[in-house]
């Protein structure tokens, strides 16, 4: 029997993904979406992208600046820093730490954070009292001080700066789904799956998870930002990713006294950290109006 | 209510009043804090701190006004014999005296310490130190030949962080070797033959020489001393904030500095340069240290440079090079290393060429003994490379210790530079940032396999320099990063010898040795400096080693 197909109504349907995606972003913080977006391709194309080799010191070619200034070049468009390298370049390779770290450090953080959550909502009772405590005392530790302190016993480095962020993010992940469950867990769906059988795993994974989807997104999306901060300010104290690695919180730490001589060593770093935290900030905000029908209704 | 009334009117008389006083004293006190000693009266008219000869000083001068230093650190901020190393010198001597006193030309002088006079045996065992019966510690207590040997005894003791307690220890092998003959003389018998003991008891170059009260610390032991301390010096203590700053208090009449210049001396730490400069510049401090980098741009600011040329040789250590798992066990390697370096770059781009290339540590400027004929090694990254290939090395990871030093700000920089230049010829080379102290810390344990770091280490007279040779290099020294029988029969030959030009030809074979086999990586002489106000006209930073004639900024 021969198939026919309906080259119209498959054309229908993928208009109206298109036009259903369009819809989606109507309203949408374009700037700052598309601030991600270059971000995040910096990090994956960086070997790409790039004319000069990140960690090459010349000495001779230091502290050259942008191309607009005096002395300026095209081959370093934002200049050099004290040790000649050059500051563009430093800084599309920087977007590669801090995706890495903001990545995995979510990941971890977050995952687990979602897990203790989960369980603290859904068991109640002593369960939860001790799980929160536990989260309580992570949040009362002052956050820098405590991923300083433990970088410094365990040494500087990329997996370690991740263990530092993942070891204080879990807390604030643990309190905000364990809120959300409490709610959930009054709803008739869940009784349902108790009344069929469904294992208390089953119900998280599969019930409560997807339930609390939408403000973990919002939440992730929103702690990248913070992530970024915080690797950047342990870099910066001398705490996070070693050198010669390019991390902005070093670059800027770098040039922090050239601020009067050479204000771009400084300058370009800080603007990098700015628009990709305010990018992901407002793509949060954005998510969460999208997300919450409370908000959407106001 | 009219009892209530009554009773609230001197309330409030007492409360205004009260109020009055606390900004009367806030504003006295900030005023103190940013004014010299005022010229227009008798007795304080010497404005700057060594401008004026002590002779033109009416006697009845006092000390006033503040002194604020801010520095990078202050050693381990532990104002104890023992537990004080190097660093902390800056503070220390304001505190305490030395057994053996010294001059700003580096040499042991008889009028500025405990001891007024020494003799040495012909054979250089035999010692005998005449003390001063004049000198009272700040509780008011004597200074005797009781206190001198009990603070050898602190600072030899097997806890001691003094930086070249193993010079001493290696001619003071025990406590019963030194004798109170009388409250004022005391004598030595050394182990071995021992030319400079009177140098290796002075305070020309860590805090070894210094002395603290004996009845004192049995009093209120170690612990209490540490936080409450007592000395000689023309300052004494007053209070502290650990990593902020220290603050001294000066005598009315020092027997030998007479009164100080300022009555209260402030040593603040503010290991950002940028904040240095800032707090200078707000009047907030007086005198800082200062890189060489931006040295010219605050003299162009109006601020005084003050400048020690050829003060230190910056390097770095092979350490623990003598083990079989080292990479610097094979001379191929060494010699790679330092080939890999382009010091002439280093020098005009890092250290805004405040600084020469060096061949060798101590340079001869200061310290004779060297064969002049040496020069530094030259950039070869071809050559270093050959070598590299030739050599047993394997991609093992080479951990490099950076940290700030309040004599080497660049010192982060120039540790990236060595790195990258490493990288060049095949090194895996993994940078290590940390602090000083915990490099020091690791150095003293030996457990930097294949680790390294860097270390500007003050150009010395012969006297200290054998002590450092030792420290560095022998199999004993506390801080060494080689073990061979030949360099310990070189130090041990050239600290045997009595007679100067025997000392001299010691000091040029040890020299040539440790050039020819690549021990360290020797990089360049530096240039240090430091940025003062106004109030600080003229400064002879001196030729003593850790310290730049801190104590110069207070006489009159």
């Amino acid at each position: 029997m021969a198939v026919v197909v309906d080259n119209a109504a498959i054309q229908a349907v993928q208009i109206s993904v298109w036009k259903k995606a369009f819809i989606s972003l109507k309203g949408a913080p374009l700037i700052p979406l598309f601030i991600i977006v270059v971000f995040i391709l910096s990090a994956i194309l960086a070997d790409l992208i790039t004319f000069h080799d990140a960690h090459k010191v010349s000495l001779p070619n230091r502290l050259i600046p942008p191309f607009w200034q005096d002395g300026g070049t095209f081959s370093h468009p934002l200049g050099t820093d004290p040790l000649g390298r050059d500051v563009l370049t430093r800084i599309i390779y920087g977007t590669r730490v801090s995706v890495i770290i903001a990545g995995a450090a979510l990941t971890i953080g977050g995952g687990f954070g979602t897990l203790v959550g989960l369980t603290a909502g859904f068991y109640g009772g002593k369960v939860d009292t001790l799980l929160m405590r536990l989260a309580d005392i992570t949040l009362a530790f002052p956050l820098i001080l405590f991923a300083i302190l433990l970088v410094m016993v365990i040494g500087p480095s990329m997996m370690n700066v991740i263990v530092a962020i993942s070891l204080v993010l879990w807390a604030r992940y643990a309190r905000v789904i364990r809120g959300e469950v409490l709610g959930l867990m009054q709803r008739d769906f869940i009784a349902r799956a108790r009344v069929s059988g469904a294992s208390d795993w089953r119900i998280m994974m599969r019930h409560l998870l997807p339930n609390v989807m939408p403000t973990l997104i919002v939440l992730l999306t929103l702690q990248v930002g913070w992530v970024i901060i915080v690797e950047a300010s342990l870099s910066f104290l001398g705490a996070g990713i070693p050198p010669p690695t390019p991390a902005w919180g070093s670059m800027l730490a770098d040039g922090r006294e050239y601020v009067s001589t050479a204000w771009w060593v400084t300058t370009a770093p800080g603007i990098a950290i700015m628009l990709v935290v305010l990018a992901f900030n407002l793509s949060g905000d954005w998510l969460r109006e999208r997300l919450d029908p409370k908000q959407r209704s106001i | 209510m009219p009892r209530h009334r009554l009773f609230q009117i001197p309330f409030l008389i007492a409360a205004l009043t009260s109020m009055m006083l606390v900004v009367a004293v806030a504003c006295g006190s900030s005023s103190e804090a940013t004014q010299a000693p005022s010229e227009g009266s008798s007795d304080t008219s010497v404005p700057a701190a060594t401008a004026v000869p002590a002779t033109v000083v009416p006697a009845s001068a006092k000390p006033e006004g503040k002194l604020t230093i801010a520095l990078t650190d202050l050693g381990n901020e532990t104002p104890s014999v023992w537990q004080e190393f190097a660093f902390g010198k800056s503070y220390m001597r304001f505190m305490f005296d030395a057994l053996t006193g010294t001059n700003d030309e580096g040499e042991v002088d008889k009028t500025t310490g405990a001891a007024m006079d020494w003799s040495m045996s012909p054979d250089a065992i035999n010692w005998t130190f005449k003390i001063r019966d004049n000198i009272k510690f700040h509780n008011g207590d004597a200074l005797t030949a009781e206190d001198v040997k009990f603070s050898i005894g602190l600072m030899t003791s097997e806890d001691s962080v003094a930086s070249y307690k193993t010079k001493v220890t290696a001619s003071i092998a025990s406590q019963d070797d030194i004798t109170v003959v009388s409250p004022t003389e005391l004598s030595i018998k050394a182990s071995k033959p021992s030319g400079f003991l009177n140098w290796d008891l002075s305070d020309i170059q860590g805090v070894e020489g210094l002395i603290q009260p004996k009845n004192y610390t049995e009093t209120v032991g170690n612990e209490e001393f540490a936080t409450s301390p007592v000395g000689s010096g023309p300052y004494k203590w007053v209070d502290q904030r650990k990593g902020d700053f220290m603050e001294l208090e000066a005598l009315d009449d020092h027997w030998r500095d007479g009164a100080p210049i300022f009555k209260s001396l402030v040593f603040r730490i503010i290991p950002e340069e940028s904040t240095r400069i800032a707090a200078l510049k707000a009047g907030e401090v007086d005198v800082i240290s200062v890189s060489r980098e931006r040295a010219p741009q605050l003299q162009s600011d109006g601020l005084n440079i003050f400048s020690k040329n050829g003060a230190s040789v910056l390097g770095l250590y092979f350490h623990e090079q003598w083990r079989d798992n080292s990479v610097w066990k094979d001379i191929n390697v060494r010699k790679a290393f330092n080939l890999a370096i382009n010091r002439d770059e280093i020098c005009e781009f890092i250290f805004a060429g405040e600084c020469s290339p060096a061949a060798v540590y101590p340079w001869p400027d200061i310290a004779p003994g060297v064969d002049t004929s040496l020069t530094a090694y030259p950039y070869d990254p071809e050559e270093a490379k050959r070598l590299i290939e030739a050599s047993d090395y394997n991609g093992e990871e080479v951990g490099i210790r950076s940290y700030p030093r309040a004599d080497v700000p660049e010192g982060p920089r120039f540790i990236e530079a060595v790195g990258a230049y490493l990288t060049e010829i095949g090194i895996n080379v993994k940078i290590i940032p940390t602090e000083y102290a915990s490099y020091r810390q690791e150095r003293l344990a030996h457990t930097l396999d294949n680790g390294s770091g860097y270390l500007a280490a003050p150009n010395r007279p012969l006297a200290g320099f054998q002590g450092v040779m030792r420290v560095l290099n022998h199999s004993e020294g506390a801080f060494t990063s080689t073990h061979d029988p030949a360099v310990d029969k070189l130090i041990e030959d050239w600290e045997a010898a009595i007679l100067p030009e025997d000392v001299v030809a010691g000091s040029v074979d040890l020299y040539r040795y440790l050039y020819d086999n690549y021990n360290s990586l020797t990089c360049c002489n530096m240039n240090i400096s430091y940025a003062t106000n106004d109030r600080i006209s003229s400064w002879n930073l001196g030729k003593r080693v850790w310290d730049d004639g801190f104590t110069n900024l207070t006489q009159r």
